[in-house]
């Protein structure tokens, strides 16, 4: 109760409920009914921006690993390619290869873990477990690539990637494929109790998205073709063939058709790339050998890119010196944890709260930093 | 859709399942995976620049009969593997062993060898 002698009471959702992970959104309820919602971030804050600023760049890309706990190695680009872009520098072919079919499967096990998240919200612990199971294929991948599972400790570098694709890991890749269209198949049956608690559940009006700062898949989901790939190509995506999706209601189910179709689209981006796989160096050469320190020139650059959950961006500053001046990360769910859960939350019934916050495939790592 | 489905269901039926019995046996480990390290003392030149690499600071510089020799604190570690790819003469080396979950924190140090030096002076 209130001082005011209203009939509202607040409630907490979160930090310590088991699916709101390291998140809190303090609710104030009339009835069963919603009238307020309020984030409260802050709670995994690990300062990267402060850290990234006494480290080498070589350093800063084990570094931006954990800046996202979901998809690594997309962030491990991001910094890459932020670094090069303020040094004028291009990786090899071979490398920017490599590199594509890393961040794409990355995308893919990023949305399964989506998946399984916004399940286990409903109480489907089926879709979970197949989520996450049908995930290990993709983490074996990368044990063999990056030499850890969900950590790749910087693989995609400045200058190119840490070391060489391994011997047949390329059959590896297509059989994970396989695997992965076996999934999608499962997840298209549809199942009437998820259609009945996402269909018409947090619906996002296209220019509340707009207003809000949403990107990636909850703006697609809103109706807006858009996507960083096709507006502002990096790496190999401008000669790439794949179709953005998208949605035109703008609740809980049409983002989650916006994942499944966006898994089938970076399957037919992994195939395309591994059919052109050139040889040669995999790191530039002057990088190459890290005992050399180089110096970052003098400027500054702000790298964007479409990261499984939206836009991911790096806003880097240099004086001249070895280490960065400054470093600002940009991560997507900032935008879609504070301003639209807040907005989408508003007038719903508490039962959902766990399915809007779950669809908007967020993480609140990226969000604190 | 549905049949193929069905028939996936049926076939699941008599497979084995993916899982291991863990403790008896084990899914084996990729071949660069990243574990602990494995320090040859014979090709250290001790150099220091996988001291000066480490992102965590968990590699220190000891003094051991004369020379100075890398000691690790593998709780500090992040198992990047920016040590082996700098160092010149390819002494510190990751292998596939995982380090265990442990009640002695002293067992996560890597000590210097004192033993291996007294055999070859």
């Amino acid at each position: 109760m209130s001082e005011d002698n209203q009939n509202y009471q607040e409630f907490f959702f979160g930090p310590a409920h088991p699916g709101s992970g390291n998140f809190s959104v303090k609710l104030k309820l009339e009835g069963e009914k919603i009238i307020a919602a309020k984030s409260i971030p802050g709670y995994l804050h690990r300062g990267f921006e402060k850290l990234m600023e006494y480290r080498t760049p070589m350093q800063n890309a084990v570094l931006s690993d954990r800046i996202c706990v979901f998809e690594p190695l997309a962030w491990n680009l991001v910094h890459a390619n932020a670094v090069e872009e303020l040094m004028k520098i291009q990786a090899p072919e071979r490398a920017k290869h490599i590199r594509v079919i890393l961040a794409e499967l990355s995308r893919i096990q990023s949305h399964f873990i989506w998946y399984g998240a916004l399940s286990m919200a409903l109480g489907f612990d089926t879709g979970f477990k197949l989520a996450f199971g049908y995930r290990d294929f993709i983490l074996d991948v990368f044990e063999s690539i990056t030499g850890a599972r969900v950590y790749p400790a910087g693989y995609i570098c400045p200058g190119g990637v840490r070391r060489d694709l391994p011997e047949g890991v390329e059959e590896k890749i297509l059989k994970t494929l396989e695997k992965i269209d076996e999934m999608r198949l499962w997840e298209e049956l549809e199942n009437p109790t998820f259609q009945a608690r996402t269909k018409g559940v947090g619906v996002l009006k296209l220019e509340d998205a707009l207003k809000l700062g949403a990107t990636g898949p909850v703006l697609r989901a809103s109706g807006m073709k858009t996507d960083v790939r096709k507006d502002d190509p990096y790496e190999l995506y401008s000669n790439l063939d794949f179709d953005i999706p998208v949605e035109k209601e703008g609740d809980a189910y049409a983002r989650f058709r916006i994942g499944l179709r966006e898994i089938k689209e970076s399957v037919k981006i992994i195939r395309q790339v591994l059919k052109k796989l050139p040889q040669g160096e995999i790191m530039e050469p002057s990088l190459a050998n890290l005992a050399v320190p180089y110096n970052l020139p003098e400027g500054e650059v702000y790298v964007r890119q479409e990261a499984a959950r939206g836009e991911a961006a790096i806003y880097l500053v240099s004086d001249g010196g070895i280490k960065p001046y400054r470093c600002k990360v940009r991560g997507p769910s900032f935008f879609h944890l504070l301003p639209v859960l807040e907005h989408l939350l508003q007038g719903e019934q508490i039962a959902d709260v766990p399915v809007i916050y779950w669809s908007l495939n967020h993480c609140p790592a990226d969000m604190d930093r | 859709m549905k049949l193929k489905i069905i028939l996936k269901l049926i076939r699941n039926l008599f497979q084995k399942p993916l899982t291991v019995r863990f403790p008896h046996e084990s899914i084996p480990i990729a071949k660069g995976y990243r574990g602990k390290h494995e320090h040859n003392m014979d090709k250290c030149v001790s150099c220091g620049l996988c001291a000066k690499i480490c992102p965590n600071k968990a590699i220190e510089m000891v003094e051991v009969a004369g020379k100075k020799y890398p000691k690790i604190d593998l709780s500090k570690c992040c198992f990047c593997g920016l040590c082996q790819d700098i160092c010149p003469v390819k002494a510190l080396k990751l292998t596939q062993e995982i380090p265990q979950a442990t009640p002695d924190p002293s067992s996560l140090i890597i000590e210097v060898d004192k033993t291996k030096l007294d055999k070859n002076p």
